[in-house]
């Protein structure tokens, strides 16, 4: 093998090497970022029926923008109890999972709970089946992000 | 209305035990048409309180407006009240109704057996070291955070309301999560 073949083979490895690893450290990230879903599924004829899922480290990617996206009343609104929230979601995202409020009616079941580190909001009725599902790590990032910008 | 009122008051009040990290509040209301259950770890109250600054709340003190009360020095009927013996203060029994307010062995205890189709049962148990806890902030303020600390060795109910028509509002501490486990 010439000297010239040798390089360019080495140069082959390296970006073989690099793609890998860049691979590899995106799977990772978005596998340990987990995903969102949103199931909006309406109960009559015309109604919608859709599921959203999305990789979580998109909200992730999307928190530092957050500041830029609120308009100023909202900010001043809102920063009172960004303090208080943003503690919410701290000790929330440390405790174990537990159901935190479960109402249920005849026409109605609405149930908010950790489970599996994801903040699962599920509301079944008559007309409506509504489940969101977020990594709590997410939540709490992003209203991390918030008070960050209006601070 | 009135019963949402109540669970607002409560978690107001208690919620903030936050001291014992083990310790839940739970809130659950049965009737015949809803079923309403709330588990809150006192915890995250605990580290949420601090941190709410309003006009009306500061650092776990809770500031009061309430001029039906101008008239009436709460604290001072409550330092009365906890400085005398243990015993029944006030007894009511008629037909309509019996009423019993009593302090014993470290309780604060209130009970109402209302009579007839629309009578509802009310039972109050509160520690007399929360209400201590409750009433050392300054005029018009109840220190709400401290309270929680005085909470914080408690287990059990706190309020149980039996209504007419079968709806049952129960308040209590423990150490379990959900009402489930």
């Amino acid at each position: 093998m010439n000297r010239g073949l040798r390089a360019a083979l080495c140069v082959v490895l390296a970006i073989a090497v690099a793609g890998t690893a860049t691979l590899g450290f995106a799977t990772a990230t978005v596998v340990r970022a987990g995903t969102v879903s949103v199931k909006i599924d309406e109960h009559h004829a015309d109604g919608a029926d859709f599921t959203i899922w999305a990789p979580a480290f998109l909200i992730d990617l999307a928190t530092p923008f957050v500041g830029a996206v609120i308009p100023p009343e909202a900010r001043a609104e809102l920063e009172p109890w960004l303090p208080a929230v943003n503690a919410l979601a701290d000790e929330l995202e440390e405790i174990d999972d537990v159901v935190f409020v479960k109402v249920s009616s005849a026409d109605e079941t609405v149930r908010i709970a950790k489970e599996n580190g994801r903040l699962v909001i599920h509301v079944e009725s008559a007309s409506e089946t509504v489940h969101v599902s977020v990594p709590f790590r997410s939540v709490a990032r992003l209203v991390r992000a918030l008070d960050n910008s209006v601070a | 209305m009135k019963k949402f009122l109540l669970i607002a008051l409560v978690l107001a009040l208690f919620a903030p035990a936050a001291m014992a990290q083990d310790l839940w509040l739970h809130v659950h209301v049965t009737g015949d048409d809803e079923n309403v259950e709330v588990n809150v770890p006192l915890s995250l109250i605990e580290a949420v309180l601090p941190a709410v600054k309003d006009s009306h709340i500061q650092g776990g003190i809770v500031k009061i407006d309430d001029h039906d009360l101008d008239d009436v020095n709460v604290k001072e009927l409550w330092t009365a009240v906890r400085d005398v013996e243990d015993g029944v203060y006030v007894t009511v029994r008629n037909k309509e109704e019996s009423v019993r307010v009593a302090k014993e062995n470290g309780f604060f205890l209130v009970k109402v057996d209302e009579k007839g189709e629309d009578g509802e049962k009310v039972n109050v148990k509160i520690p007399l070291a929360v209400v201590d806890a409750l009433f050392q902030a300054g005029e018009d303020e109840l220190d709400v955070l401290a309270a929680i600390k005085a909470l914080g060795d408690y287990r059990g109910d706190l309020i149980t309301v039996e209504e007419s028509g079968g709806e049952t509002v129960r308040i209590w501490i423990d150490t379990k999560k959900d009402i489930q486990s």
